[in-house]
């Protein structure tokens, strides 16, 4: 198996309500960080990455009436959040193509299921990493695969080959099925 | 008052409107002409789309690679005999032809075939095109080929904001039925294109929908690349002032609201005196909705460039730039006359970077002096680059075709010194992309195909994101097919001997 290093970087962003938010980081089951997040910071870490990865953040120990204690105020001008700023491989972003895509998958505390009825449940078991924002305790689970600068490109930018110019190549790119076709076409002929 | 029509033909960009000839019809314009325009390239476009074909696969008819296979024909037959016969009917007193470049000849010889019978006006054609010769043709261009068989009266060459006057006004001179181009000193005393004779809302603009234009600052090239034949249509290089070009694009956005623009400039900083100023008027204008503007530019030294230059490019509005690096070989790139080396590469690339500007790379292998080593060099580009590909910061990769031997180009002027031969054509003239160098025999015709195969599949396996990919591998196969070279006696013949 071919083990490849790659840098990490995640900028997480604590909010304060109680306590500051638990996040636990860790790639291919082995754990990065686990601790809370104290106002804006940066985790830089050195991974070995194999072919398929994942990385998985998440949020845990807020609490919605757990013990009767609520880590967020009714008017949510304190709550404990944690948001997801950046996460970068070898320095370079996923960005908002990848994030704006993505969803975090809540987990439910005990407090909140006895509460909450069954369609509020079930309508927020999902919610939008648009902006990054772990309301919720919830998991981020993000598939990585190497060599990591193809899959940052492949999966940043690739677009479904419906053409936003009509027969223009510009929504094209990446789609190398032809190109490899006439490629192999190419080196029957002059062989 | 005298009726006159400028029709522009297939093969320019579809995703804006012709600029030349929007210099044209403000001209005609203002000499009291009744003026209509015409985009078939628009037209054929959409006509294209109309009958579910792809309007990028006539590329390889445009270039001379193939000809059309049978849906084409019957397509372009169909197309030119409506067109043709719409436009006659309409009696102009004049008709003025656009030929953008080499790739508008193909469809004006057809068009006017049919078209010149037919019709009772003065016919003219202009544009770069009309300038095109064969190579060893005696210098005989297009535009006296298309006089030479009745199919035009005259043809104009060089910039046509002053020669269509005098033409206009029965005079003879440079630029009037020679191929002695007409050049214009100050450019700052030229008309802006008028788009308003266009209808701005029927062209594949890359961009959501947001209008663009093209915009010239200058004319000519500051470089001498070996391999390009500008200096045979612009010999001198001259430019406008940042002022003059800044007010055009105001204009064009407060007027027609037009928001992005590409510069038809062979480098559109060529002159960095005025590309700076430009930059700062356009930085100053308030434009209520931002505009993004990009084109052909040139990578110069560390020394030159400031990181105040690619933030004030990035305030100006500067977006989307073409850069010839041409090859990953220093040694070759100062050999074809571009004057820098891939330390400046890297330089430009990580300001490019930081201040979220795009470029799309031009490259092509198999010039002339290409040795395996060079070769090895194109091929290092790509892992050495590919970050600036995954950062979004190369958004395109144009893998042009193996060298042309352009007329006009020097390396036209190298044909003795490098021993060159060349295949000869379906007309019987010496074939400019099938060349062999006695200076360099291992460069063979399968050599320069086996390399660029190779720079290709480099280019997927680094997920470089390659622009008309497959356009241009048809263009390829298709030449194959062609000229036979996959028939065992011709491989032999002329993939393996030195001399052709």
């Amino acid at each position: 198996m071919k083990i490849t290093q790659i840098k990490l970087s995640i900028d997480l962003k604590g909010q304060y309500c109680n306590h500051w938010p638990f996040a636990k980081i860790s790639v291919n089951n082995q754990i990065l960080f686990d601790g809370q997040v104290e106002n804006a910071v940066t985790y830089d870490f050195t991974i070995d990455a194999i072919k398929k990865n994942q990385l998985v953040i998440e949020h845990y120990g807020k609490r919605f009436g757990d013990d009767n204690v609520y880590d967020c105020t009714a008017d949510q001008s304190q709550d404990c959040v944690l948001t997801i700023k950046d996460i970068r491989f070898d320095d370079i972003t996923v960005g908002p193509e990848t994030m704006d895509q993505m969803f975090f998958n809540t987990v439910w505390t005990q407090a909140q299921r006895q509460s909450m009825p069954p369609d509020a449940l079930e309508h927020m078991s999902k919610t939008s990493c648009q902006n990054g924002t772990m309301n919720f305790n919830s998991v981020f689970l993000l598939k990585f695969e190497t060599p990591i600068l193809n899959w940052l490109t492949v999966t940043k930018y690739k677009k479904p080959a419906e053409k936003t110019a009509y027969f223009s190549s510009h929504a094209l790119r990446w789609h190398y099925e032809e190109d490899l076709k006439l490629i192999a076409e190419i080196k029957k002929l002059i062989q | 008052m005298t009726r006159t029509a400028i029709v522009t033909i297939p093969r320019i960009e579809p995703h804006r409107p012709p600029t030349g000839a929007a210099i044209v019809a403000k001209v005609c314009s203002n000499q009291g002409h009744a003026v209509t325009c015409y985009d078939l390239n628009i037209e054929f476009f959409d006509y294209c789309k109309q009958v579910n074909v792809d309007y990028h696969n006539f590329d390889s008819v445009w270039d001379g690679f193939s000809d059309p296979d049978s849906i084409q024909e019957q397509i372009l037959t169909d197309f030119i005999n409506y067109w043709a016969c719409h436009i006659a009917k309409q009696s102009y007193d004049r008709v003025l032809f656009s030929v953008f470049g080499v790739s508008g000849i193909y469809f004006a010889e057809r068009f006017l075939k049919i078209f010149k019978p037919m019709t009772t006006a003065r016919v003219a054609a202009g544009g770069m095109g009309v300038s095109y010769t064969g190579l060893k043709t005696d210098g005989l261009g297009f535009g006296v080929k298309l006089r030479n068989a009745g199919l035009v009266d005259d043809y104009l060459t060089g910039e046509g904001e002053v020669i269509l006057i005098k033409y206009f006004n029965g005079e003879e001179g440079p630029g009037i039925n020679n191929d002695t181009p007409h050049q214009v000193e100050d450019l700052d005393s030229l008309p802006w294109p008028d788009y308003s004779f266009y209808e701005l809302d029927r062209y594949d603009y890359l961009t959501n929908n947001e209008r663009e234009v093209f915009i010239t600052g200058s004319r000519g090239c500051v470089r001498k690349c070996t391999y390009c034949d500008i200096e045979r249509y612009w010999p001198k290089f001259r430019y406008r002032s940042g002022q003059n070009i800044a007010d055009e694009i105001i204009h064009n956005y407060e007027h027609h609201g037009v928001t992005r623009y590409y510069f038809t400039d062979s480098l559109i900083n060529g002159s960095l005196k005025a590309f700076r100023d430009m930059c700062n008027k356009l930085a100053a204008y308030n434009f209520a909705t931002p505009i993004h503007w990009g084109g052909q530019y040139i990578f110069r030294p560390k020394s030159v460039m400031s990181d105040d230059d690619f933030k004030m490019i990035k305030a100006a509005g500067g977006d989307l730039f073409f850069v010839g690096f041409e090859t990953g070989s220093d040694r070759l790139r100062f050999e074809m006359g571009k004057k820098f080396t891939n330390a400046d590469i890297d330089y430009q690339l990580e300001q490019f970077s930081k201040n979220r500007l795009k470029v799309t790379p031009l490259m092509f292998t198999g010039y002339i002096t290409e040795t395996p080593e060079d070769h090895q060099a194109n091929l290092d580009m790509f892992p050495r680059w590919q970050r600036y590909v995954a950062d979004g910061t190369i958004n395109g990769l144009e893998l042009g075709s193996s060298l042309i031997i352009l007329p006009g180009s020097p390396v036209e002027r190298m044909i003795d010194s490098h021993g060159l031969t060349f295949m000869l054509d379906s007309n019987n003239e010496p074939d400019i992309k099938l060349w062999h160098s006695s200076t360099n025999p291992g460069l063979t015709i399968q050599e320069r195909i086996r390399r660029k195969i190779e720079i290709h599949e480099q280019a997927i396996r680094y997920a470089y994101p390659v622009w008309r990919q497959a356009a241009r591998l048809n263009d390829l196969k298709q030449m194959i097919l062609k000229n036979n070279f996959h028939k065992p006696e011709i491989k032999k013949k002329f993939f393996k001997i030195n001399s052709i």
